[in-house]
């Protein structure tokens, strides 16, 4: 990575990105788990249990957040979302479909390989002769 | 003769290897454009308007043809199993009286997250 000098950049954004997506996930789980920790020492849990009872409560919205944010689900809604644009005339029809060619691309990328056709991930231009 | 790309209502010349380098349109065309004498005055002031984006760098003809998707999309998979991790290491820890709860939760949390940052440079790449 040294040697390539945008390996450094990549690496930086890679960690600022899933720095922000540990904070979005991190606040519904801190909420939970605090919620329940909360509950536990108004019940008379000792106060000894509390990180554990925050920590259990952060693990329990876990798996409904990775279900969530799948890329399945990801496309699903992103999807929905474009065509109410364009159902409103906020988003060109022909936009749409590029964005939505991309957004399968990348999808495509989140799948292992070997599901994946090679001639599903390639759009390839268009040649044409002027003369 | 010259390569041009038209993506529908403007033509930008291509770059010094044939293709474009630029982010553009997956639909655009790619043809030859006229010699400079042969233009017509709308087109030399397309080119000379448009001509700065051919030389922004890029990897590969087909991922410069291609926009990217904008977002966090990328991310939320490696940082649901950084959670994952740091609170299944703080519970284990902390439950068996090694660490207190925060320590075993960085414990767990913090190398995922390097490792997943690193994975994602690798993957970019």
């Amino acid at each position: 990575m040294s040697e390539n000098p945008g390996g450094l950049i990549r690496f930086i954004r890679a960690v600022l990105g899933l720095f922000a997506s540990t904070t979005i996930q991190g606040a519904v789980c801190l909420s939970v788990g605090g919620a329940l920790a909360y509950v536990g020492i108004l019940v008379g849990c000792p106060p000894s249990l509390a990180p554990l009872l925050l920590l259990a409560g952060m693990a329990v919205p876990l798996w409904p957040l990775r279900v969530y944010y799948s890329p399945e689900r990801i496309l699903e809604r992103t999807f929905a979302r474009w065509d109410r644009w364009v159902e409103k005339g906020q988003l060109s029809r022909s936009k749409c479909k590029l964005w939505k060619e991309a957004m399968q691309r990348w999808y495509a990328s989140q799948l292992p390989s070997s599901l994946v056709a090679p001639e599903a991930t390639q759009v390839p231009p268009r040649l044409e002769d002027e003369e | 003769m010259r390569q041009w790309v038209d993506d529908g209502y403007r033509r930008i010349p291509a770059g010094p290897y044939g293709f474009l380098r630029t982010r553009l349109p997956s639909k655009c065309k790619i043809g030859v454009v006229r010699p400079d004498e042969n233009r017509t005055s709308r087109e030399h002031s397309t080119v000379a308007t448009l001509g700065h984006v051919t030389e922004t760098a890029g990897s590969s003809p087909e991922d410069e043809l291609t926009p990217a998707p904008p977002g966090l999309f990328r991310y939320h998979g490696g940082a649901n199993t950084v959670l994952c991790a740091g609170v299944a290491t703080g519970l284990l820890f902390a439950g068996l009286n090694w660490l207190p709860a925060w320590g075993g939760f960085l414990a767990g949390a913090v190398p995922t997250f390097l490792l997943t940052a690193l994975s994602h440079t690798l993957r970019d790449e």
